[in-house]
């Protein structure tokens, strides 16, 4: 079962760093930032059966009605990525996520607050406590990268 | 995907247009910038197009995909894909646009990162107001409070000589140094020190600094000596309480590190210069323990204290804290040391000169109870507060009462026959005595106003909001008696 899953969020909040990481277990500490789309793919095996997961880790915008509709077409789930330490990156997340399915339509999505090593856990639960984040992750450490991919999988059979 | 299969020839073929039937198998290929085996399907090559292709097939609707990451040997390629049902075909055309998309990646790669680094010190700025903020409001208030209470006590009842009471007041007021330097510090960054300059005549205030300081020093021990003065004597513009601030900070730090010793306070030097400006000189000069010569610079720098000593000396913000005030007014400071033997430090600023003609003319004959038979509003929401400035106001002779919100300030102006009004700026439910004066238009009283707060303002807003004088929390005696002076 091939799955389209988009990547989309802010640039620079590491939606590639946690796609590497995801994908390859690597990470770098060095920021480079993606120009259109980096498409990549990994099959998970979930409770329900087997998930060919293709990713495709959109270039992030200050705003996310400039990202090309072209590349979110035929999307089953998309990961709306924040930053924690950047609050303009997750201070509009409903509204971001209402433009994204108006696009995409009602699919799987989830919401990723990364960065969580850079903060304390009582700052982290300050944002977590006021906005929609599903996850707290770390790109760097790896924490619940597996575990929210893993969920989004679930959600796509 | 099997990317293995692709071949690039970027020397000669940038871009590729393949001819597909109806089902993705290809027929033709054009060009060689990747070799595609006739007969094969399109996805065998470009996998990601599956998403678009089956409606490009049945709809003949065209498609782009621009700027698709491909990586190949460690290095990524960038592709514009194109999806045209032309000439009864179907068609995908492909270009290779590495180099253009690598100098776009730059250009966004610098956009990027700046708009992160400003979005980081936004937020650094916001989070440092905000401590400022609660520093200001959670501990300077309540420290001010309870040094006032410890006053009070200390007139009710008879500590002198008390061990505790005296570390207590200690802590108390060294508490309150350090958190009043660390918020005139964070003003002085953030370019908000404001200087409220007025006319002050220059051994008056060298006096008054010498009055203020003296039984400090001689808590240590130490002996404070103000030098023969120079027979020139000006008026200048300046902003008193930060020059006093100077001083005070710089003959503190004296005071610290001396022990049984001296302390001088000089006028060096009172230089005319252009645009009816003086240049003045001061020095602090104590023979206390001294320090090595190549670090006395270093004791302007904010945090750093030279002596390696076991007491508690502060956070070592003070003299940083001179160093900017003196810079305020286009001046220096500077310190010389020796070990054993003392130290020194001088400043000098650039003042403008007020017109000779108008010496000021020093009340220091008050009346012991300037207020007596003067009626007083007091409006303060803060009971701790209101209690300890009810005190300075009552030690002064006045009769005092006080209100906190709307409704008891216009009762008090319309029933007692008022003299004066000291108001806090904020009040209860968010509101400002600003608020509450523009609805007493219709209750006529002479009182004189008094701005009270913890924040300073200019004589332009205390003339536009008719206020007679200011006075900057906290409050001292010697303020309420300054404030009064020029107004009885």
């Amino acid at each position: 079962m091939r799955k389209k899953v988009v990547i989309v969020g802010h640039f620079g909040v590491g939606k590639t760093s946690l796609t590497k990481q995801f994908v390859s277990n690597i990470f770098s500490e060095k920021y480079l930032t993606t120009i259109g789309v980096n498409i990549e793919k990994k099959v998970v095996d979930t409770s329900k059966g087997i998930v060919n997961m293709i990713l495709w880790d959109i270039a992030g915008e200050e705003d996310l009605d400039t990202i090309k509709t072209s590349y979110l077409k035929g999307a089953n789930a998309f990961i709306l990525v924040t930053d924690l330490t950047r609050e303009i990156t997750y201070s509009k997340i409903d509204s971001d996520i209402n433009y994204m399915q108006g696009i995409v339509g009602n699919i799987p999505h989830l919401v990723i607050g990364n960065k969580s090593d850079l903060l304390s856990e009582d700052q982290v639960n300050t944002i977590t406590n006021k906005f929609n984040i599903d996850y707290v992750s770390s790109a760097k450490s790896g924490k619940n990268v597996e575990t929210f991919f893993a969920d989004i999988a679930e959600q796509l059979i | 995907m099997n990317y293995s299969k692709l071949k690039l020839n970027f020397s000669s073929v940038k871009s590729q247009l393949v001819h597909i039937d109806k089902t993705g198998k290809i027929l033709s290929s054009k060009h060689e910038l990747i070799i595609l085996k006739k007969g094969s399907h399109i996805l065998d090559f470009f996998p990601f197009l599956e998403f678009y292709l089956d409606d490009f097939l049945s709809t003949k609707e065209p498609a782009e995909l621009d700027c698709i990451n491909i990586e190949l040997d460690n290095d990524v390629l960038y592709f514009d894909f194109k999806l045209r049902y032309d000439d009864n075909k179907f068609l995908v055309y492909f270009e290779n646009d590495t180099k253009n998309y690598l100098e776009l990646r730059a250009i966004q790669q610098d956009r990027n990162e700046s708009v992160i680094n400003s979005e980081h010190q936004q937020q650094a700025q916001k989070a440092k107001e905000l401590f400022f903020q609660k520093v200001n409001h959670e501990i300077r208030n309540p420290l001010q409070s309870s040094l006032g209470l410890l006053t009070e006590l200390e007139n009710q009842y008879n500590f002198k000589d008390n061990e505790y009471w005296d570390v207590l007041k200690d802590n108390l007021n060294s508490l309150t140094t350090i958190t009043n330097d660390i918020l005139d510090l964070s003003k002085v960054e953030e370019g908000r020190m404001k200087l409220y300059n007025k006319r002050l005549d220059l051994q008056y205030f060298i006096h008054q600094v010498y009055k203020r300081n003296k039984l400090n020093t001689l808590q240590n021990g130490n002996t404070l000596i103000l030098n023969k003065l120079p027979n020139q004597n000006p008026v200048i513009l300046i902003d008193e309480t930060r020059l006093h601030q100077v001083f005070y900070n710089v003959i503190s730090n004296a005071n610290k590190y001396t022990k049984n010793g001296r302390i001088f306070i000089s006028i060096k030097d009172i230089k005319p210069q252009p645009n009816n400006t003086l240049k003045l000189s001061f020095s602090i000069k104590d023979t206390g323990e001294g320090m090595p010569k190549e670090k006395a610079q270093d004791i302007f720098k904010e945090f750093v204290q030279i002596h390696d000593s076991t007491i508690p000396l502060g956070v070592g913000l003070g003299l940083s804290i001179v160093k900017q005030i003196v810079q305020l007014y286009n001046g220096n400071v500077w310190a010389e040391s020796a070990v054993g033997i003392g130290t020194e430090i001088q400043f000098s600023i650039v003042v403008r000169e007020a017109a000779s003609l108008h010496k000021l003319e020093v009340k220091d004959n008050l009346p012991s109870l300037p207020l007596k038979g003067k009626d007083i509003l007091l409006i303060e929401d803060d009971s701790m507060n209101a209690l300890i400035f009810t005190k300075l106001l009552q030690i002064l002779g006045g009769n005092v009462s006080i209100a906190t919100n709307e409704n008891e300030i216009i009762d008090q102006l319309k029933s007692n026959d008022i003299d004066f009004v000291f108001t806090d700026y904020h009040l209860e439910d968010n509101q400002t005595i600003l608020d509450i004066r523009n609805k007493l238009t219709q209750t006529p009283s002479d009182a004189k106003w008094i701005l009270v707060s913890g924040d300073e303002f200019n004589s332009d807003f205390l003339d536009k909001h008719n206020f007679q004088d200011s006075l900057v929390k906290p409050i001292s005696l010697i303020d309420v008696k300054k404030a009064i002076s020029s107004l009885i």
